[in-house]
């Protein structure tokens, strides 16, 4: 029986399941998804290797990397649910699923995420200077809001209102280059 | 310049809509989901602009594909999830794709069955994959589901042709013969998502699910956190408690309790609420040029970035060191260190056990710092842990706290008797000119200084029990408390507003069916005590006692001081800020604005007190270095290091842990303690206790020695009460001088002692203590502040 399986010619070809090389191809955009739906980024980290421990234990065929993406995700999003379950809400959120949509559409067929960020990249280059500036001193510099405050010589409240400002900028950004999401 | 044409403008605004319910729950999730939706940006933007470069093994930076691999084979022998669950998440994933496909999919048992085969080789190929990969057969074991280590079945062979002993095999089931359809139908759509899922999936699979749902798996590893955080958890009892108190216009009162929600901790708002605390303490830490690489910012850093062990949390949360099972259970447990203690900060503060040890805490607030074992006092424990269990607003409970001393079904209703009777003496002498309350005897009199002194303790304003000696009705406060004194701790309150106004507001309760405090002036003229509110308006006759509350705590809503103080001093050994300025003279303005932020959030995100903890838990202070210091260590230390200890002390750099909470506080022992902080022998000015002997310095005192101490344990609180006088800031050491140059006998400055720090009269074996030590051969106001601090520090 186990010879006539492998000896079939219609596609099937053991050779092309390579582990190594499906979790090369693939951490890095169930990785990102997971961060996109609200994960911490250490969850992030084990719920993207449980993620290949689960498909790797209950294989499944591979047709094209797109296919593969989007039901790695699935699982990715299915385990965030039942660790959820399992021991509590502490860190994540309950908009899960909205949050798949987003990504989902953003990502679309580009299956580690890099879309996302090019996108995003474009974006922010058509923020204002201040808000820029005040984005990447949060970011890159990690400076609080009374550091940014003071460099800009603006108010604490002033730095939250132009940060608000910027991200909805960049989620309309966004959403015009990748794609509206029905809310 | 921007290329966007709204720089300034809001987003759009949403159709309007005819129904205003409709439009308010559309404007509610659309707040929500925008900040959802920020929080995914925050994380998009971290990673672009490299906040993440060194993180996690995912960001992009940092992503190395073959440590991942090793990592998933690591995680393949001690996965968090079962074995079930990992196939369980693999059977929905498949699900959702079918039910996103075309109707057109094939579905003939022949290609089904033809795709089970193929899935299962696949499964087989890929364990003999790994296998070889890393070295050995003997992980095949680890790969393949436990469906092949079943006993070969008819017709079946091993795939690896080993004997009944290794691998197996299942027969092929149906459930299996659909996943591998679903995968054909992926396949075929996996770009093509239809918006509204069919509902076509595997009924095993439905079966499935609600066996998870309904508990049927893993059940020991399913942590209190679900049953507390992830159930609503308005509990039957607390329902129908609530129903009983509210009076007919309860319905207000009831529509204030939580809604029924999931409450969520880590959300981004307790990390904005985290963030301002950590920078708070930044601004403090830097004041004194501690190094700036000491310090972790932004409320986005790891529990591991932030130093907190499992033994620390536990000591945070639960007062307890970890156990050896639940060490053992983490050691067991192969996530992330990260994972690992998020899960245990989710496990304890929705425990029975941390609801139980923070009622205490809540508690002894409410009882004024003194531990009663009463089955009255017992029954209001359960009743806050049923609030804090419940996740009641801190406000809330703190207003059915006020509201009960009116309801005598109401467990906080035993709170009347408490304070109008809880110490060996409590009021003024029944001639002293202060009491001069018409038709008032001194069991009268006990009974309204103590509900008033229980308005203002929970109310956060302790201060204003001063107005009763200092600075009656139509007498401005003296100068020295006016700081102190405003109701509302900052509110900038009248002058009008002092202590009999607030007997007067509670002369009802003291004396059902009362309603009226008449004072009888100098001149023998008998006049009416105005009730007031925190603004100085008189509170009008026609209101009732849960009107007057709401608009006492309307008006002061933002004044959770008393309460967050206390709560904080509990979780952290020292307070924020201390009514009258024991607390040091480091950083008091950035403190107190602390404070006062702190209130507020509580009032406006409707906090309960697992919300507060874990703001605490997870801002910096939490995590900054303990040092474990013992007394002959504090006192052989070189003045330099004294010095930055003290420094450190004084803003939780450090915290002492000579602290033994089970340690039986009686007389005695309080003898031993105030003997030690003033023992006989004459005082040098600088760390006076190197004079003394050192079977002294070790345990206390020989008087405590001969009665009944154990000498190895040094009284707690003395070093904090040591340290306390060292670092005392200038407020605190003018109260020392302004003691000090009063006219005050030594029980009355004890008396001060324990009004100015614990807000209430001395006790009479408190008195007895202390004056059985040589604390007036001191210097006088160095004595005085001792004395303050010494106070401050102990609680019997």
């Amino acid at each position: 029986m186990h010879e006539d399986l492998t000896n079939r010619s219609d596609g099937f070809e053991p050779g092309s399941w390579d582990p190594e090389k499906l979790i090369a191809e693939h951490y890095l955009g169930v990785w990102r998804y997971l961060k996109a739906i609200g994960c911490p980024i250490h969850l992030a980290d084990d719920l993207a290797q449980e993620t290949f421990v689960a498909v790797l234990r209950k294989p499944f065929e591979l047709l094209n990397p797109q296919a593969t993406s989007s039901y790695l995700r699935r699982v990715a999003f299915h385990l965030m649910l039942e660790y959820k379950r399992k021991f509590g809400t502490i860190g994540l959120t309950d908009q899960a699923e909205i949050l798949d949509r987003y990504w989902t559409r953003w990502a679309g067929s580009d299956v580690s995420g890099d879309r996302v960020l090019d996108a995003l990249g474009e974006c922010f280059q058509r923020l204002t200077a201040r808000a820029q500036k005040s984005l990447k001193m949060r970011f890159e510099e990690r400076a609080s809001r009374e550091q940014i405050a003071a460099d800009l010589q603006i108010s604490q409240n002033g730095v939250k209102n132009l940060q608000q400002r910027a991200k909805a900028q960049l989620r309309q950004c966004l959403e015009e280059k990748l794609g509206a999401v029905d809310r | 310049m921007s290329n966007f044409e709204f720089e300034n403008s809001k987003r759009p605004e949403e159709p309007v809509l005819d129904a205003t319910v409709d439009k308010t729950l559309d404007a509610t999730l659309d707040a929500t989901l925008d900040a959802t939706l920020d929080a995914m940006l925050d994380g998009m933007l971290g990673e672009w602009l490299g906040e993440e470069a060194g993180g996690g093994q995912g960001s992009s930076k940092a992503f190395d594909p073959s440590e991942i691999y090793r990592s998933v084979l690591k995680r393949s022998e001690a996965s968090v999830f079962s074995d079930q669950e990992h196939a369980q998440a693999a059977s929905r994933a498949q699900r959702d794709c079918l039910q996103e496909s075309s109707p057109d999919r094939l579905s003939t048992d022949r290609l089904s069955t033809d795709r089970l085969w193929r899935s299962v080789a696949i499964g087989a190929s890929i364990a003999v994959s790994i296998a070889v990969s890393i070295g050995g057969l003997s992980l095949i074991g680890r790969w393949v589901p436990r469906d092949l280590n079943k006993p070969v079945e008819v017709g079946q062979t091993s795939l690896d042709g080993a004997p009944s002993s290794g691998p197996r095999v299942s027969e092929p089931r149906v459930a299996e013969a659909r996943v591998a359809e679903a995968q054909v139908a992926e396949a075929r759509v996996a770009e093509a998502r239809a918006p509204e899922p069919t509902s076509n999936g595997s009924q095993e699979g439905v079966v499935a699910d609600s066996q998870i749902a309904d508990g049927a798996l893993d059940p020991e590893r399913r942590g209190p956190m679900q049953d507390k955080l992830a159930v609503q958890r308005q509990s039957e009892k607390n329902q129908e408690q609530v129903a009983a108190q509210d009076p007919p216009q309860g319905a207000e009162m009831a529509s204030a309790l939580p809604s029924a929600g999931v409450l969520s901790l880590g959300t981004l708002e307790d990390r904005e609420i985290v963030s301002v605390i950590d920078s708070q303490f930044q601004q403090i830490w830097k004041s004194l040029g501690m190094p700036q690489s000491d310090m972790v910012s932004g409320g986005q850093a790891s529990l591991k970035k932030r130093g907190l062990t499992a033994d620390r949390i536990a000591r945070l949360l639960l007062h307890r060191v970890a156990t050896d099972s639940e060490l053992e259970a983490i050691r067991l447990d192969k996530l992330s260190e990260d994972t690992q203690l998020e899960r245990l900060v989710a496990s304890w503060i929705s425990s029975d056990e941390f609801d139980r040890v923070w009622s205490t805490r809540l508690a002894n607030f409410y009882m004024g710092g003194r531990i009663e074992s009463s089955q009255q006092a017992v029954v209001f424990r359960e009743w806050l842990a049923a609030q804090i269990r419940d996740d009641v607003p801190l406000g809330q409970v703190q207003r059915q706290v006020l509201l009960g001393l009116s309801q005598a079904d109401h467990p906080a209703y035993f709170l009347v008797d408490y304070w109008s009777d809880r110490g060996d003496r409590w009021s003024l002498p029944p001639n002293s000119p202060q009491v001069a309350w018409v038709g008032y005897g001194d069991t009268e009199v006990k009974r309204l200084e103590g509900l008033s002194q229980l308005f203002l303790t929970v109310t956060s304003n302790p201060a204003m029990v001063c107005t009763q000696c200092h600075g009656a009705e139509g007498a401005s406060a003296p100068s020295w408390l006016a700081d102190r004194a405003a109701p509302g701790g900052g509110l900038g309150g009248s002058k009008s507003v002092d202590f009999d106004s607030i007997s007067a507001l509670m002369v009802g309760i003291a004396q059902p069916g009362v309603s009226e405090l008449f004072r009888r002036q100098q001149d023998d003229q008998v006049r009416k005590i105005a009730a007031r509110f925190p603004d100085g308006k008189r509170v009008g006759s026609e209101l009732s006692f849960e009107q007057t509350i709401d608009g006492w705590l309307e008006q002061g809503s933002h004044s959770h001081s008393g309460l967050l103080n206390a709560l904080w001093r509990d979780f952290f050994g020292v307070g924020l800020e201390s009514a009258f300025g024991f607390d040091g003279a480091v950083a008091l303005e950035a403190r107190r604005d602390l404070v006062g932020y702190l209130g507020k959030q509580i009032v406006e995100r409707r906090a309960g007190l697992r919300q507060l903890v874990y703001w605490m838990l997870m801002s910096d202070p939490a995590r900054q270095s303990e040092e474990s210091l013992s007394y002959a260590q504090y006192m052989v230390m070189d003045a330099q290091r004294l010095e930055d200890y003290l420094q450190r002390q004084e803003v939780f750099k450090s915290l002492v842990l000579d602290d033994s909470r089970s340690a039986v506080r009686d007389e005695a022992w309080l003898v031993g303690y105030a003997s030690a902080l003033f023992p006989e022998q004459a005082e040098g000015p600088e760390r006076s206790f190197l004079a003394q002997p050192s079977n002294q310095v070790q345990g206390g005192s020989k008087r405590a020695s001969a009665e009944g101490l154990d000498l190895g344990q040094w009284p707690r609180g003395l070093l904090h009460a040591e340290i306390g006088y060292r670092v005392a800031g200038d407020r605190a050491r003018r109260w020392a001088d302004l003691l000090s140059a009063s006219e005050l006998n030594d029980s009355a400055l004890i008396d001060h002692a324990y009004l100015m720090t614990k807000h209430r009269f001395a006790t009479a074996r408190e008195i007895r203590a202390w004056s059985s030590t040589s604390w007036t051969k001191s210097q006088r106001s160095s004595a005085i502040l001792r004395l303050l601090m010494g106070v401050a520090s102990v609680e019997l």
